[in-house]
């Protein structure tokens, strides 16, 4: 997560692969022109049309710890500033270092305890393509050679974000369709752009930004998986939404880390400093979780990351949530192994730790149908294709994915606690019929399709807990809460559970709260063509998109090198898909038609709420307005209504109606990118009362239904 | 572990027909967990009795927030605190509203005070229904009567138009509400025997035949019996003169249905009888003759036929051509009186019929 030494100095060695045409390469004179008009170049938005970002370096963040003591005026924000603008700095500086031009998904946040505070900023460092946007008119008046890059580009420059909100003031009717592809978030995969125009960009987007040999210290760097040109990571964390077009395999799915640190109860500058101290480790802590976690999955990368870092009087909290996605282009992550100095004498248990771990991972890598690549060709072929680039020959041992680079995953096993620590790294799985994440879709769900909205839900939690426990005690809470919500719409499946957004209060020494804020949508049958459902009863659509992928490489493979036995293009594909196994995910065979299904809606009754920024089965017709609410209920009589649950309950649900009412009030029928940021309670039992301040809000929107056809 | 608090609120108001039907019939949130519990839902779900118990809390807490709003059903449909869907909303409505005869039958003919909602426990321990839901069933008869009672108009279409209640329902209440109205006697020990959905379809053809017609008018209602009718059922008074035609007439019909020794019985018995059906009509005006309607039909008719055993059959047989002879007299050629007849007739016959069973 915090990667603070890396130096990008070499820039242009990365890009030369694969935009090798168009004036887009020459990165230098973009830098100048706009983002240095920026003083930070910070997005806070998580989805960008395709095209748009260039190459992702990773999560940036950066923490501080301040004293509010300090401030002997509060009215006065420079001190404040001042403290926000060093962190900004901060994370400006560390994607700058990654070799990137710009932060996307980024966001601020604070945990205050007594008189300390934490402020933190994380995002995701990219390099964004400036020609995007700006260059049109010049492109296509004095440009000859133009690319298919460019082309691309320019097809995309009616998707840009100062063109759209142009056109959709104008309201061209034939436009409609086509400025939003990527507000229409049901699909993720477009397979015709993408594909055809720029056969590399399936995979670009993964390549590192920066030069390999500039790294100070041992990286895990491969070549691409796709193109076998550029250099991937073997891991990516990111704080955005995946982006479109990105060639991925299987199915996401959620990914939670938590980590709970005690610390000594102290006060002023001894509690700054003592959290101070704790905070590396336990960053340290959540990211080894995290990395550790995302390889049981089998997974090589994650979307849509948020880490929140609480501080209580006598603990930090660590929550890290986010979305594993298997990137196609990335190297499949190596089964973690276990390891025991001499200390650990038990060797049974050791292998019995050990195959518990290599279980999980071939469970995972079945449920959520984890194919490489490399795997499906071989079975094609029947041999393992020779990388096409120049240094290939000391490229071959690298792509040995199940057997190398065992040293970045090794888990120690010393004492009892650490046994703890690995079945922390399992996690159940949802329930048939769920399919879970935080980010606005499913990546990877492809025999199924988001068709319309059930529930926005929020869920508040909150317990005595004794201090000192171990983290796995922690976890039970919060799968005890994700459980509950399977439970509560056990009735709904199919369905896929979005966006989910957890928050962590430690508002009394020995108590915990979380809150859950997520959406439930139902799937239905995917609308597509006869002549792609008829394919898609022979192949499944995983092994079809492994397959476009192996035919991409075929066709590399083609021009680069003659003396391969000539194929009949149009009969390679078929020969991959006779010879490719159908995978063998229960889930997958669990759904023919016959099943439960929901069906788009023609109508919604009432207002409906979503923490997404789309409606399925929707069009977001008209933008009205942004809300933004704080409420602050108390009550002297908590025992007759109810308890503190009745309190809470009776309080979220006017909240709610509010909010419902205000969107009514200014002719909206839904609300999308809806939030809960706080929920404060304070309780005094011996007094019978009770305070709550929640602060909710999002974007009235006015949605209208399709009709019949 | 104990959570001090626990709760999930969804934008649109999640109502579990389950649960919700435990918490009608007045279970507590323990009882309903048991309940649950012992339907195999943790079997079925795979969820833990605490995720159960909590599910069944945050029920429970959203239904006792709506049991307010609940007591008046349009005002559901206004209010904004809960956005519930109108397939849901009709469910909530339509469950809380329903009711257990063998409840409703322990209320008929009581007043509705508070004194009386204090005894409900000794209905609740008869009837084994629980004592909230006796309360509830009790709390919603009083309201629907108070609402509706002095509202003009057809009263089921009252109460449809002012608790949103489904037409069956709506029937069964505006029956309780009839029953209500006129004071009809229930509760008499010989009446013991009678059941809710006996009333209920006595209430029905009364209400049927004998309230004013429905012309349109805003006066007409049907909780109001039609005065000139029961005065005209006087005149009636003359088939007793003729009672030896009348006797004749329906002899000679029945003869080849009856086994012999039950037209001996009819042969010796019928002036008995018919004092007794056309008494009663001859007597209805005065309010409390109308009042122990049921009553006299038991102890005058029924009681009478079920000491010489008569079949349902033979009742059946019997009342017919009883009414069927009558109109072929001369003394009924008269319309007023024959339609007096007709209406009167049909009423008991049909009430007659429903009433004689064990």
């Amino acid at each position: 997560m915090k990667r603070n030494s890396l130096t990008g100095s070499d820039r242009s060695s990365v890009m030369g692969g694969h935009l090798r045409q168009g004036p887009a390469v020459v990165r230098p004179s973009m830098n100048q022109e706009s983002l240095d008009m920026m003083e930070y170049p910070f997005l806070t938005m998580s989805k960008y049309p395709p095209g748009f970002i260039m190459h992702l370096g990773g999560t940036v963040s950066s923490r501080s710890v301040k004293l509010l003591e300090r401030i002997t005026n509060l009215e006065e924000p420079e001190t404040r500033d001042a403290w926000w603008t060093e962190i900004r700095m901060e994370v400006r500086s560390h994607a700058r270092a990654l070799g990137c031009n710009v932060v996307l998904g980024y966001s601020e946040n604070t945990s205050i305890c007594d008189d300390v505070c934490v402020l933190s900023a994380s995002g995701t460092a990219a390099v964004i393509n400036l020609q995007f946007s700006t260059n049109v008119e010049q492109d296509t008046s004095g440009q000859h050679l133009v690319s298919r890059v460019h082309m691309h580009n320019k097809e995309l420059m009616t998707t840009s974000l100062d063109r759209t909100d142009f056109e959709r003031e104008k309201t061209t009717p034939q436009k409609g369709d086509f400025t939003l592809p990527f507000m229409q978030g049901s699909k993720v995969r477009h397979l015709s752009d993408g594909y055809e125009l720029d056969p590399v960009s399936t995979c670009s987007v993964c390549h590192i930004p920066y030069s390999e040999c500039s790294v100070p210290f041992r990286v895990t760097m491969l070549k691409c998986a796709i193109c076998r040109r550029g250099k991937v990571p073997d891991v990516l964390f990111t704080t955005i939404e995946l982006p479109e077009g990105v060639s991925t395999t299987g199915k996401g799915c959620f990914l939670q880390a938590y980590v709970c640190r005690p610390k000594r109860d102290c006060r002023g500058e001894l509690n700054a400093k003592e959290i101070s101290d704790g905070l590396p480790f336990l960053e340290y802590e959540l990211h080894r979780l995290l990395i550790n976690k995302l390889k049981v999955k089998g997974m090589n990368s994650i979307f849509g990351l948020k880490v929140q870092v609480s501080i209580g009087e006598k603990m930090l909290v660590g929550l890290a949530t986010g979305t594993a996605v298997y990137l196609t282009p990335l190297p499949m992550p190596p089964v973690p192994k276990v390891s025991a100095d001499n200390t650990w004498a038990d060797d049974k248990k050791l292998t019995e730790i050990q195959k518990l771990l290599q279980d999980t991972v071939k469970k995972n890598r079945e449920v959520y149908q984890l194919k490489p690549l490399i795997e499906l060709e071989f079975q094609s072929n029947g041999r393992i294709p020779a990388s096409d680039t120049e240094e290939s020959d000391d490229e071959l041992p690298d792509l040995d994915l199940a057997t190398g680079n065992k040293d970045t995953c090794v888990l120690e096993v010393d004492d009892a606690e650490d046994v703890d620590v690995i079945s922390l790294l399992i996690d159940p799985h949802p329930p048939e019929g769920f399919y879970v994440v935080n980010t606005e879709t499913v990546p990877g769900l492809d025999d199924q399709e988001i068709v319309k909205n059930l529930q926005m839900f929020t869920q508040v939690w909150r317990a005595k807990i004794p201090t000192g426990q171990p983290t796995s005690v922690f976890s039970k809470h919060f799968h005890r809460l994700l459980q509950s919500v399977y439970f509560k719409l056990r009735r709904m499946v199919p369905c896929a559970l979005c966006d989910l957004q957890f928050g962590v209060e430690l508002p009394e020494p020995d108590e915990l709260q979380i809150s859950v804020l997520g959406m439930a949508l139902g799937l239905g049958e995917p609308e597509r063509p006869s002549s792609k459902l008829k394919k898609k009863t022979v192949v499944s659509s995983t092994s079809k998109e492994a397959i476009k992928k192996a035919d991409e490489c075929e066709l590399i493979f083609n021009l680069d090198e003659d003396h391969v036995a000539p194929e009949n293009p149009a009969a390679a594909p078929l020969q991959v898909q006779l010879g490719c196994p159908r995978p063998h995910s229960p889930l997958r065979i669990k759904i023919p038609q016959s099943k439960p299904h929901h069906t788009p809606p023609r109508e919604r009754y009432g207002v409906d709420m979503t923490p997404l920024s789309y409606v399925p089965g929707g069009k977001i017709e008209r933008y009205l307005g942004n809300l933004n609410f704080f409420f602050i209920r108390e009550s002297t009589c908590i025992r007759e209504g109810g308890g503190l649950s009745g309190f809470v309950h009776s309080f979220v649900t006017e909240v709610l109606a509010i909010v419902r009412a205000h969107v009514t009030a200014l002719g909206g029928n839904a609300m999308v990118a809806y939030f809960m940021s706080e929920c404060v309670l304070y309780h005094n039992p011996h007094k019978n009362q009770g305070q709550c301040l929640i602060n909710v809000g999002g974007d009235v929107v006015y949605v209208s239904y399709y009709s019949e056809d | 572990m104990f959570a001090d608090v626990d709760v999930f609120i969804s934008n649109y108001t999640l109502v579990d027909p389950e649960v919700y039907q435990l918490w009608v019939d007045g279970c507590s949130s323990s009882e309903a967990v048991t309940a649950l519990n012992q339907r195999g839902v943790i079997q079925q779900t795979g969820a833990t009795l605490e995720l159960v118990a909590s599910d069944v809390l945050d029920h429970y807490r959203t239904y006792s927030l709506l049991e307010r709003l609940l007591h008046n059903p349009p005002k559901l449909a206004e209010q904004l605190a809960f956005q519930i869907e109108p397939q849901t909303r009709r469910l909530l409505i339509e469950k809380y509203y329903e009711f257990d005869g063998a409840v409703i039958r322990e209320l008929l003919g009581k007043k509705l005070s508070s004194r009386h909602r204090k005894d409900l426990d000794e209905v609740s321990e008869k009837t084994c229904v629980l004592l909230k839901s006796c309360r509830r069933q009790f709390d919603n008869v009083k309201r629907v009567f108070k609402v509706v009672e002095d509202m003009q108009g057809s009263v089921v279409q009252n109460i449809k138009t002012n608790f949103l209640l489904p037409e069956e329902l709506a029937r069964r209440y505006g029956a309780v509400v009839f029953i209500a109205c006129i004071k009809f006697e229930t509760s008499k020990k010989k009446l013991q025997y009678l059941t809710f959905p006996d009333f209920y379809h006595c209430a029905q053809s009364i209400m049927a035949s004998w309230t004013y017609v429905d012309n349109g008018s805003p006066e007409y209602d049907d909780t109001e019996l039609d005065r000139e009718f029961l005065l005209d059922l006087r005149e009636l008074r003359i088939l007793l003169d003729k009672e030896k035609e009348h006797k004749h007439l329906v002899c000679q019909k029945l003869k080849p249905q009856l086994l012999e020794r039950s037209y001996q019985e009819l042969d010796s018995n019928f002036r008995s009888y018919t004092r007794a059906l056309v008494g009663l009509a001859c007597n209805l005006h005065r309010s409390r003759e109308l009042r122990s309607l049921f009553l006299e039909l038991v102890e005058r008719c029924l009681e009478p036929w079920r000491q010489v055993s008569w079949s349902h059959t033979d009742l059946r047989n019997f009342l017919s051509s009883y009414y069927q002879c009558a109109l072929e007299m001369d003394v009924l050629r008269e319309a007023d009186l024959k339609n007096s007849w007709e209406r009167y007739m049909t009423v008991i016959t049909s009430c007659l019929l429903r009433m004689y069973h064990a």
